[in-house]
């Protein structure tokens, strides 16, 4: 008789049941809305800080520090007939390091210490030397890692596959790292006053040094079918750094960042059927192989001219080393068999710049006497 | 005796009565009456079999208001029809009607939980000279629903020879929103599952995200039903999963395409391993006795109404045993309703 006494009651519950159920449905979407709100807004603060915090302290430092060292330099300089580097600098330089270059590993690996037949065995120790007193230096971590040892890992493949079971290792080693720097044996530190931060890893240096839109080039049986690098490149989005010569890319000297994007493709190259596909597929074949054959490859690395990490002795301007540059790669010195030859040579010029106080003691009188043969 | 208060109050009752109403002359008298109220007479019975009808009622055209409301969905259902396309033999009517039992099983599930519904034809094509593909498959459809719907995070692959028997279980409730719970992240542990036999390897950090959602059947990782995550991660996925140097010393040992090819860089790749989570088989992918040839009756991987599985996958079906036979008897069996369910047909 009275319809409003049944249907009132009924229709009000049924809204608040229904209602119930849909905030219990989107209640975890309307959280996740505000927790993301959260996080953007104090995202933000913390970057402010951040950033605050590097403009203040960071500067500076690296300043007093660059400037220590190079005042001491010149005093000592005026002081004696030859040029050493002091006690004091070297003190200065590792007790005040660039912050960020504590986040750097310069990996170098080689089984040349234990072969008395590579032609690098009577130098190897100075050339260790060489990467560790530029590590020293700048407050890099310096890590060496005996090739043999690495042996049972990449079996019967050739010796540069071993180059990614080593990375994987300083990696774990060395968690907070930032970017690992590989280079191969056969190269020498040629400007320890160079920051690699400074010269290559800052935003806006690794911006202006990245090419983009080039085309790679083919060599040692992998095409590059005219492919190039990517028309827009974010150094932020840099997490493998390698240079080319007219064979394509060259493995001898590359940086690669401590990422998700780094590590896999580390897993990646570390593939068993990459060692199995060929004679020739090595690890710098398939490395172009990646970057040809797969976007998210392509995308995330980043290409530099050669002699930004990778100087050739050459005398084609493009690749062969100039006064400056960060270091210089005998390429296929073993093959042509010009390793001691190149290393005399640009040990020479580190020796007129630096004095006889980089050799490693035990190979100081050897090499002198190649260096400065007596008569 | 007469009382004036009492013959007004009648009369106020039934002014337009010319008599008294039989039944209540009780009112009449001077005693004291009566007064208790009562309860579960006739006339209250019957306002609250109308109260409890109507609020039914109203429930049930609210709720159905409220489902096909069209709503911003986290969900992606990946389906394929039309496997192979006609272009190797001419399709049987027995195919087009799996197909059609299947695809309708599938929209009404996507409509209930509102899933957008990415439904693709999967014509055969060449990528490489030696062999047909269905396109590449699994890892290219998922990455053109990938951008056809930016902002769903999850994509769910389900086979065609599947049928979903309990579609009142959301994945969310089913499987996204108790992760935590039910994802097995390292099955090298001797407690677990491991039909494969995968080795404990370096570098792994099961902290991560999960990515991939998938069961483990008798002989290893089993497809037909898998949960995607969008993610940088599953980027790098698609992008290695195919890769031709690996893929052309393996095309001739890979029967089951992605299955074998994720099986094969899960035992070497730390980083696919952080980004992987194993489920129960039944969770969403049970199976029906004829697959898993030599299993009996293991609960781990066969269908079971009485617990109510999910979804069945007719894994296999296409290999000596009859696929349209087997996806009409558990249709069969889905729409025999169980227990109260047979009642409220609308929950």
């Amino acid at each position: 008789m009275r319809w409003y006494s049944y249907v009132i009651p009924a229709v009000i519950l049924s809204i608040i049941a229904i209602s119930g159920v849909w905030w219990n449905a989107t209640l975890g979407t309307r959280l996740d809305q505000k927790v993301q709100l959260f996080l953007n807004e104090h995202s933000s603060i913390l970057n402010a800080v951040y950033e605050t915090t590097t403009i203040v302290y960071t500067e500076p430092l690296h300043t007093s520090v660059s400037e220590t060292i190079t005042s001491t330099s010149f005093v000592t300089e005026t002081t004696t007939v030859t040029p050493t580097v002091t006690a004091t600098a070297q003190e200065l330089s590792t007790l005040n390091p660039h912050p960020e270059n504590s986040k750097i590993v310069l990996l170098m690996g080689s089984n040349a210490q234990n072969d008395p037949s590579s032609p690098l065995n009577p130098y190897i120790r100075t050339i260790i030397k060489n990467r560790r007193d530029y590590a020293e230096r700048h407050g890099f971590k310096f890590e060496f890692l005996d090739l043999d040892e690495y042996k049972p890992s990449i079996g019967d493949k050739p010796a540069p596959w071993a180059k990614i079971p080593m990375i994987k290792n300083v990696i774990r080693k060395y968690p907070d790292a930032e970017w690992v720097w590989w280079l191969d044996h056969d190269a020498l530190i040629m400007n320890r006053d160079l920051n690699l931060v400074d010269h290559i890893l800052k935003h806006e240096k690794l911006n202006s040094l990245l090419l983009r839109d080039t085309e790679y080039f083919s060599g040692f049986g992998i095409d590059s079918e005219g492919f190039r690098t990517p028309k827009n490149q974010d150094p932020d989005d840099i997490h493998f750094i390698i240079a080319q010569d007219f064979n394509g890319i060259n493995a001898g000297s590359f940086l690669i960042r401590n990422s998700e994007v780094g590590t896999w493709m580390l897993d990646f190259w570390n593939e068993p059927l990459y060692k199995e596909h060929n004679g020739v597929f090595v690890e710098q074949q398939a490395l172009s192989h990646m970057i040809y054959s797969h976007p998210i490859v392509h995308k995330h690395v980043g290409l530099v001219t050669l002699r930004s990490i990778n100087a050739y002795d050459s005398s084609d301007p493009a690749w062969g080393y100039e006064d400056g540059d960060l270091c210089v790669h005998f390429a296929g010195c073993f093959v042509f068999q010009t390793c001691a030859q190149n290393f005399e040579k640009y040990g020479k010029i580190i020796t007129e710049k630096q004095g006889h106080d980089w050799f490693d003691p035990s190979e100081k009188e050897y090499i002198e006497q190649r260096l400065f043969p007596q008569p | 005796m007469w009382n004036p208060k009492k013959k007004s109050e009648a009369l106020a009752k039934f002014k337009s009565f010319p008599y008294p109403k039989p039944g209540t002359s009780n009112v009449l008298d001077s005693k004291e009456g009566d007064t208790r109220r009562k309860y579960f007479t006739k006339t209250h019975l019957h306002r609250l079999f109308v109260f409890v009808v109507l609020l039914l009622c109203s429930g049930y055209f609210l709720k159905h208001t409220l489902l096909t409301r069209p709503k911003e969905s986290n969900v992606v259902m990946i389906f394929v029809n039309n496997i192979g396309g006609g272009v190797l033999d001419v399709k049987s009517p027995r195919q087009w009607e799996l197909e059609k039992i299947s695809t309708e099983n599938k929209k009404k599930y996507a409509e209930r939980h509102g899933y957008h519904f990415f439904v693709k034809s999967t014509g055969l094509k060449r990528r490489y000279a030696h062999e047909w593909r269905e396109s590449w498959e699994k890892a290219d459809y998922i990455m053109e629903a990938m951008k056809k719907y930016p902002h769903a995070e999850w994509f769910w692959w389900v086979d065609l020879t599947t049928f979903i028997m309990e579609p009142q279980y959301s994945l969310e409730k089913l499987i996204i929103n108790r992760l935590d719970h039910i994802a097995t992240r390292n099955i090298t542990d001797s407690m677990e599952f491991n039909p494969k036999n995968f080795h404990e390897i370096p570098f792994v950090d099961y902290s991560e995200d999960i990515n991939f959602i998938l069961g483990q059947d008798c002989n290893g990782f089993s497809l037909g039903s898998f949960l995607v995550r969008r993610s940088d991660w599953t980027s790098r996925l698609m992008d290695f999963l195919w890769d031709p140097v690996v893929y052309g010393q393996k095309h001739m040992d890979w029967p089951h395409d992605e299955q074998n090819a994720i099986e094969y860089f899960y035992e070497n790749n730390a980083w696919l391993r952080s980004g992987m989570g194993f489920v129960p088989l039944r969770l969403f992918n049970s199976y029906p006795p004829g697959a898993c040839a030599g299993e009996g009756e293991n609960p781990r991987f066969f269908y079971n109404q009485k617990e109510g599985d999910f979804l069945v996958n007719l894994a296999g079906c296409n290999y000596g045993r009859d696929c349209l036979d087997e996806i009409n008897h558990y249709k069969g069996l889905a729409q025999r309703k169980r227990g109260w369910r047979k009642l409220v047909p609308f929950l």
